[in-house]
């Protein structure tokens, strides 16, 4: 199902509106979504309304939030999301932290108690709109083995990063720190298929190609994902005191209550650095450079990190984006969810 | 060739002065050598001197710089290694970081100009040990390919982060972005043994068994690796105006010529955020759940990131630091060099 850009938030919004978050933070949920369907990042896009909707309506995220702001240096601040929506909560940190870089160069804005924010490609690129390089990244339920662990440990952890070029060209990059996402794995049990042995373990920690006998994920390169996903729980949990390591929330393990996950943006102003113009000229030339390099066999060109998506988003902005016809029919339907997510453990579906 | 910690801080201080460094600079530039020794990273250890030696020697690195640190906000500063030696340019610019940190709360400070400064985790332990988060990355000679790619663009690119504890342990990531160092190429080269298909590529980006076909190194889980070393440099090149991408210069093509690479520390002072004991019992908590996790076969007990590292070090004090026979041999001789490190492309040994 082709849909418009403008449709697709329109059905978002209210959808979400229904379930009972107010009109402006369905507004601001629903942009984060369409911002990652846009772009082809569809696992964090239209197929979560119906969880977020079983979530707002049984009251596991905070619809009337008091959202709190405080500086605690000229470039430091805490934003409490009062387990409001996190996308409307991190948005608004992204906001302020943009503000404080460029006004005094850098800004480390902690974000926290929140829910889900979506894709953090959504939070950095704010900070490339204004010509300064965001860094954003964020807790999620503990899915993923240490290296050497037979037991999940961190979550998928990401991390994200944009830096402004020329012309509104940012070079974007979103990954999260496991070698795939659980959706594969579902994707997996569906279709009855075996997976990579580089994807997941079993109960006893060994890789497995059998997607029903998964137990966790696997961190990228061994202790180097395990190093990284150790990094983003230190700074978007401990750092502000939030639950951090297995002690994180899962997110279809209760329902009605609120899930308490921390997220951090750093925004650095390139003018305080080599100063705005060569940096933005230096981002140019990085990507002309990627694209002028040789393909390896099997590929037709080389591609900047975040190209891919916004070659995406450009096809779809013409041929609309593509939703996968349950989704749409679930959006244009009057149900607001059916109890499909709820006290479930992180690996069911 | 089993030697203390003191004896080896002393040859290589006496072996880097003699080439030239002032007494005070190899005496850092030892400090840094040996900390990777002592922790059993010997790649960037005492196996370094004879190269630095011979580059010093040969003008490739100012011995008598002019560093000038400049503040640029209340958070952010460069500091101008003047074509200098790294390792020196890079713990005093650590030293200003540190203490901007402990004044305004974070602090992000770029090292212009600088030669190879060693294993980067040595920075964020300094800022460790005072109590604050320390994070740096820095280029290095292009080696790597972009994902897709046939030629290299990115060095390898290092990423370290360290978190201090309750006690003098330290929870540290210190990582390339790339899945394998070059130096295990040369090592099966010199064994002429078969190298895993993830680690390398051929002239047509073909990932090879063969050593001696490997014409660029692969990045940890294709784009992401790629991603991560686009944001290394980025953050420690193109943002402090410093040659980036391919244009970073190569470690043995001309070794009269200064290097002119970059370096980014970020320090972040968890006072500013959720409180410093929170923090540091909560890293310890960190270490305590790590361990407790049950482990994977083939593997005794799960590590927190560095652990590994902390267990050569209290070998290594009880038995002395094990260094190769060679380098030892260098180490207590009277020669400067052997001119074996110049004019060569940087995949020659």
């Amino acid at each position: 199902m082709r849909v418009t850009k403008e449709k697709l938030k329109d059905l978002i919004v209210t959808k979400l509106h229904r379930a009972g978050l107010t009109e402006d933070h369905s507004e601001g949920v629903a942009d984060v979504l369409v911002h990652a369907d846009a772009r082809g990042v569809h696992s964090h896009g239209a197929m979560r309304v119906e969880y977020y909707a079983e979530r707002i309506a049984k009251g596991g995220i905070n619809c009337k939030p008091e959202f709190k702001f405080e500086k605690t240096g000229p470039c430091s601040a805490v934003f409490d999301g009062d387990n409001g929506a996190g996308h409307v909560a991190a948005k608004l940190a992204m906001d302020e932290a943009i503000k404080m870089a460029k006004e005094n160069g850098i800004a480390i804005v902690g974000v926290r108690r929140i829910g889900h924010s979506g894709a953090l490609s959504y939070f950095v690129q704010q900070a490339a709109n204004e010509d300064l390089i965001g860094i954003s990244v964020c807790q999620s339920d503990p899915m993923v083995v240490p290296f050497g662990g037979a037991d999940p440990y961190y979550g998928t952890n990401p991390i994200a990063f944009a830096a402004p070029g020329k012309d509104g060209e940012h070079i974007t990059f979103d990954m999260a720190t496991t070698v795939q996402a659980w959706g594969k794995i579902l994707h997996a049990r569906s279709k009855n298929e075996p997976i990579p042995d580089t994807w997941a373990v079993d109960g006893n920690g060994e890789p497995t190609t059998d997607p029903f006998k998964v137990n966790a994920l696997l961190p990228i390169a061994g202790p180097k994902g395990y190093g990284l996903m150790m990094m983003v729980d230190v700074l978007s949990g401990i750092l502000l005191g939030l639950p951090f390591g297995n002690k994180v929330s899962s997110m279809y393990h209760d329902l009605t209550e609120h899930r308490n996950l921390g997220q951090l943006h750093i925004v650095i102003n390139p003018e305080y650095f080599a100063g705005l113009g060569p940096f933005k000229e230096g981002i140019e030339q990085t990507m002309q450079d990627l694209n002028n390099i040789k393909p390896a066999s099997g590929y037709k060109q080389v591609f900047y990190p975040g190209q891919r998506s916004a070659i995406r988003e450009k096809a779809y902005e013409k041929d609309g984006i593509e939703i996968v016809d349950d989704i749409y029919e679930y959006l244009t339907s009057e149900v607001v969810h059916k109890n499909a997510y709820d006290n479930k453990s992180p690996f069911a579906k | 060739m089993r030697v203390t910690k003191e004896q080896l801080k002393s040859l290589i201080k006496n072996k880097l002065h003699r080439a030239g460094l002032k007494e005070d600079h190899a005496e850092i530039a030892a400090d840094v050598l040996v900390f990777a020794d002592e922790r059993g990273i010997h790649s960037h250890g005492a196996m370094r001197v004879e190269y630095y030696a011979e580059r010093i020697a040969k003008g490739g690195i100012n011995t008598n710089p002019d560093f000038n640190f400049k503040k640029t906000g209340p958070c952010t500063a460069v500091f101008h290694g003047d074509g200098g030696n790294g390792h020196a340019a890079a713990k005093m610019a650590m030293d200003e970081a540190i203490n901007m940190a402990k004044e305004n709360g974070v602090a992000i400070v770029g090292v212009r100009d600088i030669s190879h400064s060693g294993a980067i985790s040595y920075f964020t332990h300094q800022a460790a040990k005072e109590n604050v988060l320390g994070f740096s990355v820095c280029q290095s000679d292009p080696m790597v390919v972009p994902f897709g790619g046939a030629e290299p663009y990115y060095g390898t690119n290092p990423i370290a982060f360290t978190a201090p504890s309750n006690d003098e342990r330290m929870l540290t990531l210190d990582m390339a972005t790339t899945v394998q160092a070059w130096g295990k190429i040369l090592h099966a080269r010199s064994k002429n043994e078969l190298i895993p298909n993830t680690w390398a590529v051929d002239k047509n980006g073909e990932p090879t068994t063969n050593p001696f076909e490997v014409n660029a190194l692969l990045p940890i889980a294709g784009p992401k690796g790629y991603g991560l070393a686009m944001m290394v440099d980025v953050l420690s090149g193109i943002l402090l105006g410093l040659p980036f991408g391919n244009k970073v210069s190569s470690m043995y093509e001309n070794l009269s010529e200064y290097r002119h690479l970059g370096q980014l520390h970020i320090v972040i002072n968890p006072a500013f955020f959720t409180g410093l004991t929170e923090f540091k019992k909560n890293i310890s908590n960190t270490m305590e759940d790590l361990n407790q996790i049950k482990s994977a076969p083939g593997f005794s007990k799960v590590l927190f990131p560095g652990e590994n590292n902390d267990l050569v070090l209290a070998e290594y004090k009880e038995k002395g630091i094990d260094i190769v026979d060679e380098i030892y041999e260098y180490l207590i001789s009277d020669t400067i060099h052997n001119n074996q490190y110049d004019h060569k492309n940087p995949f020659a040994k």
